[in-house]
């Protein structure tokens, strides 16, 4: 009996060491080796490696880093401005706007990749990025066989030979790549090795904001020969993979698939676990951007210029980049764990989860003497995205406009953001976001502001024309449905907060709480009344978010309130081919006026952000539109050490 | 005794044949329109089919005695036999051809369009009858012409004005002047093995198997996952598993020697004390205490192996009360058993009867018990996994749920069930060994 | 977990039946649990709960809008919000939530919320456990063996998934003019997928009332199964189902709380004890303390005399089965 127990407590020790056992050691802890190393989190999966899919602000932000576009936007200039990244100087563009010549720079080499092949000292190869590369990049993204997010919406009707081009590989099996030999693409074609050329079907002015995403990165061939045709075997090798079986997009599990020409690559890649980051040995010489000459800037743009020389933002002006090596990533979703590792500083830059937000932060906005004491900093940056409720105004109570403004009167926003957000975000007071160039011009809602007496006269006159419409019975209450993305706490007391305003008017909201799928899916589907929306900028110009009132796009999905407006339509599309100039933001105001006036939506909020980071950070300026910004921070390690922290 | 294990044996596969069912009727059957979700709703209609055909979602629920409109391309060539509408046809969208051979038929990938499922197809059916029924089908009388493409890149263009019927359709294409025997439509026949492409029986081969693959993540195959998450899984159950038994064991054994005397009126105390306290509320302390005590970064996460035992602690601490009254009243089941009173008369310490005797026999329920146990050694307790941001195989189930991934969620709900029944029908046998009792009967 | 596991135990070797049970046996529990003062305590602190899930039903009924007494959501004030608990007011006795709320008044309808979903989820799946229990140990060969096929597999599947799939299911679901997507497909869930401890128990006792001579005689006299099944095997097993319900509401509790952690409870705007701890559990960091300790704290309050109670019931009923 007495080795029972013996046995029992060696057992139960062995089990006990499970951890140990059957996980590997994590190696986090070092970056000792000379080299300089980060460490973040990230708090929302990755959905796609693959330029083409591209379509979520967590998998553009680890693309950013990875591919490059023919076009980027500088680093700290403000508003956005586009500068050449992969090209070299900006687009030729013919008289009739239709015709852009860009020619790309020479000698830009991809990060180095078995798919180039292996040279004799066992280290694999690359080669120079040519503008065919370019042209397969565009392929893919009109290729029937792929199913793209937001690549192909910005660009189908907009460049000649698209649908012609996905009608025609319709007919080639998805395994089948010779459909990007074979079958041309007309609106893009590489005239030499060095010089690209897209053909538009209209005056496109967005146009050069498409090509500054990343997402419209140059694809090498070989990617898809090496490693679509094939899939590991598990031993650390590769085996081929019949037609019939190919895929044609670059896989999550085959992340050494996402080869570009951007400072970092993939060393490590784990869907819901851990990102690192290593820098590209093949990377161009690029530079830290030294700041332009005051006199030749506008006021707005010279303010932020201004404003970055005296924070520092320009001392590594001229510095080769990107200065970090490595950026090890971690996966946290809970925001209060993320916050313990900043604390604890084993990351460098933070948010701050509302709970926490009167410790680091004063009344006034201002960060707290215990963290100043610490050298961390605080940040503050808009971006230029607008979250509302939506009215789905072909609901036969919400096709009232009365009823919409009533609601829209009646929803107090600033309390809103102060007690759900600690105030960090402004009320906005129109669809067009405050940082856009325009936006001064452009004319501020009346109903955008909380106003509970014009709320109920808007209110009972709501009430008169749907009972006389017959859709409300005398004295009975209107009962309406919101629908929340998200079944987290944040949206629970953000419907308490909806059924109180509301309740105020006589309204019984019910509340349903969804999750993603199920919310598009009832968008989709019309079977939302009211439902939480938002739109962040894809490029800084006001068009992207007047877009989401044209009424062709209620079929394409961006316009999801199903509103539809002969005469704006008509504006629309007359200022889809203008130019940027006075002539068309005076169309633009008329637009967002006709908006106002119709409220087919409670505006919400522009998101502030704040952020806080350690004294060892440098150069950190969060950019409204741009990813792939990572190249340009820098930490001073020896700070970070001597401060205890990684 | 044989004939009792292939009893309990059957009676394990009758379990997990009710668990298929039970998950069949619970994810597949109740989750709807799986297309729309993946493929996002804007998808073409056409598309949606084509993904659910692939997968095998439009295929009849139960028995498959249902047959499909053939359009089969008898020219070789590599190009694949597609169908585009020409003119104001919308015959492509509304009727949803897809590509693909149908099973149990030889022929060459690619060279068949086929209908749904139609139940009684034959040549007086109405052409409507090929309507996918999703929103874009259409009730109208088709127009204009649809174009076939063929293998070898030559094309047949069929006008289906005024087509009502399917035999309508089959004659247009087979009796085309142009034909020349390169396209024909025929309605395929019922057979024996036909009857069992359903998705119900697709369902039970899957699961079997454990063949599913996951819907959002493309390429991930069940079996990856779990051998990928498992093994955070069991990091934390293993641990957390034995040290409960073995705390659990000493604190019985310690409240029962001193039965009715206060130490055990406290340890019983505390027990049922520690049983009402709600498992939600260890966690959310025992996190708050981590950051208390200056340990942010073992709040959560696995940067730290070392971090994973936290949550073991946790668990331990809030499943004692319930382990510590369980094992109490087996060994005092035991203690009041006549041999225990003889062995105490014949002037035997309490506590070499506790360890020598009393132990062994208490041994089997208890070590049945962690037997039922396991299943959630793999599962993960959900609620740990997601609180503490553990990627095991728990957290994964309730991802999938929410994405709903239903290939995943149903292989590892599979595998959970699979495991208990394993685990019953352990405990089963070593009751029918160990236990004389059982062997006798 | 720990219930089953004991009955399969006991069930695997337990002793013979106890002769003839009469009519005296509820009086004779009865005075037992009297002459105990922990069960009787613990009776009065039941019953305290239920008088405030009433008080706060009552609250709800006469409350309305723009009426004398304010709704709950009416009750919100931003401007009150966060206050720690203090004597001054009863509204502040233990302080506010995040909208200025009263917790206390929270607590109270949180009481009538887990006690609904208790009551209803065991009336459903008390009634369905003694039903099938009874007719499995009964009929006993294929009915049993098809009602134990029912309760393995679902035994099979984790709880918590059951619960979450159904309720994903009965989402957007209305069934007999009540939608199902909030409270009461939450009690319809429990009560689908709680029956099975229930049964198991049942079918253990039936399968030992049938051989009890008078059971015997009453079928050798032909009387039909369904008159024996009501009149003598019922009434047998009835206890357990009563031991059963008053566990069982624990169960419920415990479940409403976890489903609403994970975001799939009661629907928006009805308070519980599930939704604070949720909203609350991350107060805890920036030093709230009190919502997430009220609804801790009354949770484990009903929950520790439930138990207890149950525990003292069954030692009243079944002496057989006390905890020596």
């Amino acid at each position: 009996m007495k080795y029972f127990y013996i046995i029992s407590v060696l057992v139960v020790a062995g089990l006990s060491a499970a951890p140990f056992i059957l996980l590997d050691e994590e190696n986090f802890a070092g970056g000792d080796d000379g080299k300089v190393v980060v460490y973040s989190t990230y708090a929302a999966k990755v959905d796609s490696l693959d330029p083409a899919t591209c379509g979520d602000t967590t998998s553009a932000m680890i693309q950013g880093n990875i591919y490059d576009g023919l076009y980027g936007y500088d680093y700290l200039l403000r508003p956005s401005t586009v500068e050449p990244v992969l090209a070299d100087g900006m687009p030729h563009r013919s008289p009739d706007r239709l015709v852009y010549t860009i020619k790309l720079k020479k000698g830009v080499r991809y990060a180095p990749n078995k798919c180039f092949g292996v040279g004799p000292d066992g280290r694999p190869l690359t080669r120079e990025v040519v503008a065919e590369d370019f042209v397969l990049a565009f392929k893919r993204i009109a290729d029937y066989h792929i199913t793209t997010r937001l690549t192909l919406a910005l660009i189908e009707d907009k460049i000649a030979g698209i649908q012609e081009y996905r009608d025609r590989t319709r007919a080639y099996r998805q395994g089948d790549f010779s459909r990007y030999d074979v079958v041309p693409l007309a609106g893009v074609e590489a005239v030499d090795s060095h010089t690209l050329r897209f053909t538009l079907t209209t005056p496109f002015p967005q146009f050069i904001y498409v090509l500054a995403m990343s997402s419209y990165a140059p694809i090498p061939r070989e990617v898809l020969d090496y490693y679509l045709t094939s899939e590991p075997d598990g031993k650390g090798g590769r085996r081929a993979v019949d037609v019939s079986q190919r895929r044609a997009v670059i896989s999550a599990g085959d992340f050494e698939a996402a080869v570009g020409t951007g400072p970092y690559r993939l060393s490590e890649f784990v869907s819901g676990g851990n990102i690192v980051l290593t820098r590209n040995e093949a990377y161009r010489e690029e530079y830290y951007p030294s700041p332009p000459d005051l006199a030749t800037l506008d006021e707005r743009h010279r303010q932020s210029v201004q404003q970055a020389i005296d924070e520092g933002l320009y001392n590594d002006a001229g510095k080769r980049i990107p200065f970090i090596d490595t950026n090890y990533m971690q996966f946290i979703q809970e925001d209060t764990t993320a916050w313990g590792l900043f604390t604890a500083g084993r990351t460098d830059v933070s948010g701050i989860p509302s709970q926490m937000f009167n410790t680091a932060v004063t009344p006034t906005a201002e960060i707290s003497g215990a963290f100043r004491a610490k050298g961390i900093r605080l940040e503050k940056y808009g971006s230029p995205a607008i979250y509302w409720l939506a009215f789905n105004v072909d609901d036969p109570l919400l096709s009232n406009k009365s009823l919409r403004q009533a609601l829209s009167l009646s929803f107090d926003v600033d309390r809103y953001v102060d007690v759900l957000f600690n105030g960090r975000g402004r009320r906005a007071v129109n669809i067009i976001p405050s940082d856009m160039p325009e936006f001064a011009d452009m004319p501020v809602s009346r109903y955008a502001r909380y106003d509970p007496q014009a709320a109920m006269e808007k209110m009972k006159q709501a009430r008169a024309e749907l009972e006389a419409a017959g859709l409300v019975a005398p004295g009975e209450k209107i009962k309406l449905t919101l629908d929340l993305g998200g079944r987290e706490n944040m949206q629970r007391r953000m419907g308490e907060m909806a059924r109180y305003y509301f309740g105020r008017l006589g309204v019984d909201l019910h509340v349903e709480l969804n999750d993603w799928p199920t919310l598009q899916e009832k968008v989709h589907n019309k079977r939302a009344q009211i439902y939480s929306m938002g739109w962040h900028s894809d490029y800084p110009d006001p068009e992207n978010f007047l877009q989401l009132f044209y009424s062709p796009n209620i079929m394409r999905g961006t316009n999801n309130t199903n509103y539809s407006n002969k005469l704006f339509d008509q504006l629309y599309e007359q200022i889809a081919t203008m130019d940027p100039g006075p002539e068309r933001t005076a169309i633009y105001a008329r637009m967002v006026e006709m908006i106002n006036e119709d409220c087919p939506q409670l505006l919400l909020t522009e998101p502030v952000s704040f952020v806080l980071m350690h004294p060892w950070v440098r150069n950190y300026r969060p950019h409204p539109i741009g990813y792939g910004t990572f190249k340009y921070r820098r930490v001073d390690q020896e700070l970070r050490k001597a401060a205890g922290g990684m | 005794m044989l004939i009792y294990i292939i009893r309990r044996l059957m009676w394990a596969a009758l379990t997990i044949f009710g668990v298929m069912v039970l998950t069949f009727l619970l994810f597949r059957v109740s989750a709807g329109d799986i297309a729309g979700a993946v493929l996002g709703e804007k998808a073409a209609e056409a598309q949606k089919a084509t993904w659910r055909h692939k997968f095998g979602y439009d295929l009849p629920w139960l028995i498959n005695v249902h047959r499909n409109l053939l359009i089969i391309s008898k020219v070789g060539g590599d190009k694949p036999l597609w169908a585009k509408d020409t003119g104001s046809s919308r015959a492509r969208q509304g009727w949803s051809l897809v590509l693909d051979a149908p099973p149990g038929e030889n022929y060459p990938p690619n060279t068949v369009l086929m209908s749904g499922y139609i139940r009684g197809l034959d040549e007086s059916t109405s052409i409507h009858a090929l309507g996918s029924g999703g929103p874009s089908a259409t009730n109208e009388d088709p127009t204009g012409s649809i174009s076939f493409g063929l293998g070898d890149g030559s094309t047949l263009d069929v006008p289906v004005d005024g087509v009502k019927t399917i035999g309508d359709l089959m004659q247009r294409i087979n009796g085309h002047a142009a034909n020349n025997g390169r396209l024909e439509a025929r309605i395929t026949s019922l057979s024996v093995a036909g009857a069992f492409n359903s998705q119900f029986f697709r369902h039970l081969k899957t699961s079997l198997l454990f063949e599913g693959e996951s819907l959002k993540h493309s390429g991930q195959s069940l079996k990856s996952i779990i051998a990928k998450h498992g093994k955070y899984s069991l990091a934390v159950q293993i641990p957390a598993v034995a040290i409960q038994w073995f705390i659990g064991m000493i604190l019985a054994l310690f409240v029962a020697y001193y039965r009715g005397r206060w130490p055990d009126k406290i340890g019983v105390f505390m027990s049922v004390l520690g049983m009402c306290v709600p498992f939600l509320a260890f966690m959310i302390y025992g996190q708050a205490l981590m950051f208390h005590l200056g340990l942010p970064q073992h709040a959560a996460g696995t940067i730290y192996r070392g971090n994973l035992y936290v949550p073991v602690a946790i668990m331990v601490i809030a499943s004692l009360g319930g382990h510590v009254r369980f094992y109490r009243t087996i060994i005092l089941d035991e203690t009041g058993r006549d041999y225990v009173r003889t062995a105490q008369a014949k002037g035997l310490p309490l506590t070499t009867i506790l360890f020598k005797h009393v132990l062994k026999n208490c041994m089997l329920p208890i070590l049945t018990s962690l037997i039922l146990a396991i299943p959630f050694l793999i599962m993960g307790s959900l609620l740990v996994e997601n609180f503490f941001g553990i990627p095991g195989l728990g957290d994964r189930m309730i991802t999938s749920i929410n994405d709903r991934d239903e290939p995943i969620m149903n292989g590892l709900v599979f595998l959970t069930a699979v495991i208990y029944t394993a685990g019953i029908l352990l405990t089963d046998l070593c009751y029918a060994v160990f236990d004389p009792r059982i062997r006798l009967k | 977990m720990t219930m089953d596991a004991i009955q399969h135990q006991t069930s695997a070797g337990g002793a013979e039946p106890v002769a003839q049970r009469g009519a005296s046996l509820w009086a004779d529990a009865r005075r037992r649990l009297a002459r105990d003062r922990w069960a009787m305590l613990c009776l009065g602190i039941i019953a305290f709960y239920v008088l405030l899930a009433l008080g706060g039903a009552m609250y709800e009924a006469l409350a309305a809008p723009e009426g004398g007494i304010p709704t709950f959501e009416e009750t919100i004030n931003f401007d009150q919000s966060y206050r720690p608990p203090s004597l001054d007011s009863l509204r502040n006795l233990l302080g506010t939530d995040w909208a200025g709320r009263s917790v206390l008044l929270k607590t109270v309808l949180g009481a009538k919320v887990s006690l609904t979903v208790g009551l209803m989820s065991n009336l459903i799946a008390v009634p369905l456990g003694l039903m099938l229990g009874a007719a499995a140990g009964y009929f006993g060969r294929r009915t049993d063996a098809v009602i134990v096929w029912l309760y393995s597999t679902m035994a099979s599947v984790p709880g918590i998934v059951l619960l979450i799939a159904m309720k994903y299911a009965f989402k957007n679901v209305t069934f007999l003019g009540l939608n199902l997507g909030g409270i009461h497909g939450l009690y319809i869930a429990l009560g689908v997928t709680a029956w099975v401890g229930t049964c198991r128990y049942v079918r253990a006792e039936v399968m030992k009332v049938r051989e009890l001579e008078y059971v015997l005689a009453a079928r050798a006299v032909g009387r039909g199964n369904v008159m024996i099944l009501l009149r003598h095997v019922l009434p047998n097993v009835l206890h357990l189902g009563i031991i059963s319900f008053s566990l069982g509401v624990v169960g419920a509790i415990t479940a409403e709380v976890t489903l609403s952690y994970l975001g799939l409870g009661v629907e928006v705007g009805m308070p519980s004890w599930g939704t604070m701890i949720d909203g609350a559990r991350m107060e805890l960091h920036a030093g709230r303390w009190w919502e997430l300790a009220s609804a801790v704290g009354a949770m484990f309050l009903l929950v520790l005399a439930l138990n207890i109670f149950g525990d003292r019931l069954r030692d009243a009923l079944d002496p057989r089965l006390k905890n020596v």
